[in-house]
């Protein structure tokens, strides 16, 4: 295991596009709180200088709200990491480096492990960053920070965790099926659109309503639901609904098998 | 001890028979040529054997033991072209190959020196000329100090100097009594190395055998020219000849029988008072034998 991860970083340290990714995608998670911060700030003295500062209106740093928050809006720069998966996996069928792999003498088995101990690697070092994020802030901001609140809705994380797992797999389908970097990264972009467009055609076609909840991207956008309706006073989930994790833990599952099935089987 | 064996190894691509129940046989030690013109299967089986292609029926074993990938880690090949990340630099590259061979890092200047690119080590793989991405492959292929090494069309597109280099690199390792299998369609680069060899065409195996045999054919044939006119009739007359042929430049060709040779062919022209100015014997060579091969199967 520790070899396998360890080829994938010698794969990694000295490309381009995977630090070009990764900072871009670090300075994301930092700059949108700091952003948030300084917009709240401008407001409430530019726009609204009578009203109480806007940090006390939308609680967005308030412990226990601020892990559905944080990962909510993470969860819409999931894609920049998504490319990184699909460039690093494509890449390797384009190149033909997936076939030398295998002839030097890894199994197909191996080079499907790598991947996804690289995917969970990747998820759980994302996941962790964002919950030392979500801490730090928290305790700048949140007027609450006793450590029974601070920690109520940590499994947030868990979720964050579940839905960057689900998507890099899908990711990393996308490559296995079209073996192109450029393409495969634009197709994942429009990816979210092309679900919906072929489960409004299944609903049409054979009247099957339920499906389009369930395809892979929509079962993992209500794993974490919007925390924002609830300062509209409307209703919202504010916390993870077992349905949901089952759809997203099955697509796992069924992503998991697919893309080794592929690799499997098909020639190099 | 046979390094590889296969056994009826077939592949199909939808109608295409690339490869066709291949039964070979490659021994320890030899250097093995697998000759064939371009869409004869080469690769095809090759792929098979190195767990890049699934073969569509059929089984191989190599050094005895199986085919499991571990026994690809004391294996080294390229198979077509050389593959590797071509921003990468030539030690990058080398060390995700050592890793997955489980080699020590140090073999990797080893062997940069080996195929003389050690001074280009930090330099990217897409800066190299075909011939460097050429040597930087057979260096890879070098890493696990390998039982047997495997070339698919090693000059291929390369420059006369570059296939100069290539040749002496693959004869030097010849030399330290390594199994090497040469896959080409070039004979002329595989005559000068190659103690075994087979011949595929359309997917079959239609030869396999050594090449030494090739040049003890039952025949001997012998080219020879007097300015004496007789020449012809005194060749017809002798019972030594089995076949004649006349060549464009007067001289003839002459096949003689087994026990015969073109010393017995001087000694008997000369006999019948004929002096001749030119008696050459001509070898089978290689490339004659395959021409051969392939017409007979044709
Ligand atoms: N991936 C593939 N799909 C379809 N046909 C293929 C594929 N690879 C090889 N072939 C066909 O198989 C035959 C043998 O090819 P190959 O093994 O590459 O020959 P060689 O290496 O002797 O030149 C050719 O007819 C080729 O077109
Ligand atoms: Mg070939």
């Amino acid at each position: 295991m520790i070899r396998l991860i360890s080829i994938e970083l010698l794969k990694l340290k000295p490309a381009r596009y995977f630090w070009i990714l990764l900072v871009l995608f670090f300075v994301i998670l930092v700059g949108i709180p700091i952003g948030t911060y300084a917009l709240g700030s401008w407001i409430t003295n530019n726009v609204m200088p009578d009203e109480s500062p806007l940090k006390d209106i939308i609680p967005f740093y308030d412990f226990a709200d601020i892990w559905q928050n944080f990962t909510f809006l993470y969860q819409y720069f999931t894609v920049l990491l998504s490319s990184l998966i699909v460039i690093n996996v494509a890449q390797e069928f384009s190149l033909q480096t997936a076939r030398q792999n295998v002839i030097d003498g890894m199994s197909r088995g191996e080079f499907f492990k790598g991947k996804f101990l690289l995917i969970l690697s990747l998820a759980a070092v994302v996941s962790i960053v964002v919950f030392l994020l979500c801490l730090i802030f928290g305790l700048m901001y949140s007027p609450v920070t006793d450590t029974h609140s601070m920690f109520m809705n940590v499994e947030f994380i868990g979720a964050y965790f579940l839905h960057l797992v689900h998507d890099f797999l899908l990711a990393m389908f996308v490559a296995l099926l079209i073996r192109r970097t450029g393409i495969g990264v634009v197709v994942l972009i429009f990816y979210g659109w092309i679900e919906q467009f072929a489960a409004a055609l299944i609903e049409y076609a054979a009247g099957l309503p339920f499906l389009a909840s369930i395809l892979p991207n929509a079962a993992t956008k209500v794993l974490i639901h919007s925390p924002f309706n609830k300062y509209a006073l409307s209703q919202t989930f504010t916390y993870i609904r077992w349905e949901d994790m089952a759809i997203s833990i099955a697509w796992i599952i069924i992503l998991i098998l697919l893309n080794r099935w592929i690799i499997n089987r098909r020639d190099l | 001890m046979m390094v590889l064996e296969t056994k009826q190894l077939t592949k199909h691509y939808g109608k295409i028979k690339a490869a066709n129940e291949i039964n070979l046989q490659i021994p320890e030690g030899c250097v093995f040529a697998i000759l064939g013109p371009n869409g004869s299967g080469k690769s095809t089986t090759l792929g098979m054997v190195l767990g890049a292609t699934q073969p569509t029926s059929g089984e191989f074993t190599w050094f005895g033991q199986g085919n499991d990938h571990k026994i690809r880690r004391q294996i080294g090949a390229i198979l077509e072209r050389p593959i590797f990340y071509p921003s990468f630099t030539a030690t990058q590259n080398l060390k995700i190959t050592a890793r997955i061979k489980e080699v020590d890092n140090n073999r990797i200047n080893e062997v940069l020196k080996l195929v003389g690119l050690y001074e280009r080590r930090d330099s990217n793989f897409k800066t190299y000329s075909l011939g460097m991405k050429q040597r930087l492959a057979i260096a890879s292929a070098m890493l696990c100090d390998p039982k047997v090494l495997i070339l698919d069309e090693p000059t291929n597109g390369l420059d006369p100097q570059g296939i100069a280099e290539i040749r002496q690199l693959i004869l030097e390792i010849a030399e330290s009594g390594k199994t090497i299998v040469l896959a080409s369609h070039l004979l002329d680069e595989v005559q000068k190395v190659c103690s075994d060899f087979c011949v595929l065409r359309s997917g079959r195996l239609i030869y396999q055998g050594k090449v030494e045999d090739t040049g003890e054919t039952a025949s001997v044939e012998v080219e020879v020219k007097s300015p004496q006119k007789e020449l012809e009739l005194a060749l017809n007359e002798l019972a030594m000849v089995t076949e004649l042929r006349q060549e464009f430049d007067g001289g003839f060709k002459v096949v003689l029988n087994e026990d015969a040779n073109a010393h017995a062919l001087n000694a008997a022209l000369f006999d019948k008072g004929i002096t001749v100015d030119h008696l050459v014997t001509h070898r089978q060579t290689l490339e004659e034998k395959f021409l051969e091969i392939l017409k007979n199967e044709a």
